[in-house]
């Protein structure tokens, strides 16, 4: 465990290092908000790439297919790539182009630029709101984490990560963000690379370990229904009869983050020029495609380690914790660190992200159309030291109604986003639709998630999206045809 | 065999991403 916790503490005091380099480089709004809008192919892909990959894509998307098998793989990678693709192909370019004819800072600025002031506040809500949520669930899994791998107390381990975070984001802004992510992002990419060819290497080779899988018994019965659609899922999806609904809209609800989510489409705006754009076109896909092919494939191959050490059972109820119980098992210490640092990197470049946007937001779309602000940075650096901290508060002691509010901030994020950001690319968009289909689509989330997700188990997001889509087509359709109108 | 389908597709995908935006990168850049 010592190697371990040093490995940790050394990447942890790197983080704060680089913290302190940025500051001394930031001289304005810009650099604070957007790193100077200078960003190259390397740093805006790496940046991307860490900010998508939380702690969740590790633990929850690498675990869950002990779980679900392969069908929760291929799907899983299947999605990433495809919306990595259309992020970069079909949102990045307009994107970069729009806020660069605006001069806007953050994306509700776009917004509010594009179609009027109240969709800017709208969007700047949403985003204060439901990612202070989606903050609670990371700093969560960052203290199980670490209480878990190397014996720290849960809140000293939430308070760890929050205050690093905290102190690289406040003072050294976007810059920070971006170059800690770079340095998060190689690491989580080189760690859950690297788990799955050691893994490969551990069973004998990918062929033997699939046959091996396929001769398995489980739990659930023979290890072959790993490899079938619709065989295996939680016992209460399997009894529904909802299997493939559900492994569908859950794959598809998380990979579709990519082409909506605000911390991810401020980096095509951060970008130098739209030729970082088109090589990061190149670049990302391929970033994101291979980590997901390595990651998101482990999980089923548990069932050929776990059983030797444990009762698989307890695994199947909490599966985020297969792939650190299998790191654990087949590396040596010292790369055993290595991957207990890439986890814990994955969560902090997602926080970083999130508390960034959260006080960008709340400074310049919220507080600078309150009250007129000449000076926007030094509140923003205080913005990011309360929205840190205020999420640890709810991860140390969550209530009820905020695990429920957590499970739905992601489906919110991406509902309500979608499509106000395609709209932006669209000239003759008017503010009412825009605004009317982000609060349809966090209503459904949050009725369908109540009311209906545990019967018919198809995520939030696909209800989310499709209701704000009809929302936008029926008002913009209603606008026209009242204006068009005689009389 | 519809897994494999999916995983193969999805790997596929990837390359002809990354070539169809190599191929209209001066698109993009315009």
């Amino acid at each position: 465990m010592g190697l371990e916790l040093l490995v940790l503490l050394i990447y942890l005091v790197l983080m704060m290092l680089l913290g302190i380099y940025e500051y001394k480089r930031t001289k304005g709004v810009i650099d604070f908000y957007l790193a100077g809008k200078k960003l190259g192919v390397i740093v805006v892909s790496f940046s991307f790439f860490a900010t998508y990959f939380s702690t969740a894509a590790f633990l929850g998307g690498g675990g869950f297919g002990f779980v679900a098998g392969f069908q929760w793989s291929a799907f899983l990678i299947f999605f990433h790539i495809l919306f990595a693709i259309a992020a970069w192909l079909i949102i990045a370019p307009p994107m970069k182009r729009i806020a660069d004819e605006h001069g806007a800072l953050t994306i509700p600025e776009i917004f509010g630029m594009r179609f009027g002031k109240l969709s800017q506040l709208v969007a700047a809500l949403i985003i204060i709101v439901f990612f202070q949520f989606y903050m609670v669930s990371i700093y969560k899994g960052a203290g199980n984490l670490l209480e878990v791998m190397l014996g720290l107390d849960y809140r000293t381990a939430v308070l760890l990560t929050a205050v690093i975070v905290m102190f690289y984001t406040a003072i050294g802004g976007f810059r920070a963000v971006v170059m800690t992510d770079l340095v998060q992002g190689i690491l989580v990419f080189i760690g859950g690379v690297m788990l799955f060819v050691v893994l490969m290497f551990y069973l004998g080779g990918p062929i033997n370990a699939i046959e091996s899988l396929k001769a398995a018994h489980t739990v659930m019965g023979s290890g072959t229904k790993l490899f079938e659609l619709g065989s295996v899922a939680p016992p209460p999806i399997m009894k529904a009869g909802m299997v493939i609904p559900f492994i569908l809209s859950l794959t598809f609800a998380i990979s579709i983050a990519q082409l909506a989510s605000p911390q991810l489409v401020i980096r095509f705006v951060a970008a130098k020029d739209s030729r970082v754009i088109a090589k990061g076109a190149v670049l990302t896909p391929l970033i994101i495609g291979i980590f997901a092919l390595c990651v998101f494939s482990i999980g089923p191959f548990g069932w050929l380690i776990i059983p030797q050490f444990d009762d698989p059972v307890k695994y199947l109820k909490n599966s985020d914790l297969v792939v650190p119980f299998i790191a654990m098992k087949i590396f040596p210490a010292g790369l055993n660190a290595l991957i207990l640092t890439a986890i814990v990197a994955a969560a902090m470049s997602t926080i970083n992200s999130l508390v960034h946007v959260i006080a960008t937001s709340f400074v310049r779309d919220v507080l600078q159309n309150a009250v007129k602000l000449k000076k926007i940075v030094l509140p923003t650096r205080l913005s990011v030291f309360v929205f840190s901290l205020v999420p640890v508060i709810f991860a140390l002691n969550p209530p009820d109604i905020i695990v429920v509010i957590v499970g739905l901030s992601f489906s919110v994020i991406t509902s309500a986003f979608l499509i106000p950001l395609l709209a932006s690319f669209y000239s003759r968009t008017t503010q009412l639709p825009v605004v009317s289909s982000m609060i349809v689509a966090v209503a459904v989330c949050i009725i369908w998630y109540l009311y209906f997700y545990k019967v018919y188990w198809i995520y939030p997001v696909v209800p989310g999206l499709a209701a704000s889509a009809l929302t936008y087509v029926v008002f913009l359709r209603a606008e026209r045809a009242i204006s068009a109108a005689p009389g | 065999m519809i897994l494999e389908a999916v995983y193969g597709v999805s790997i596929v995908m990837m390359f002809v991403g990354a070539l169809i935006a190599k191929i209209y990168s001066r698109k993009l850049t315009g």
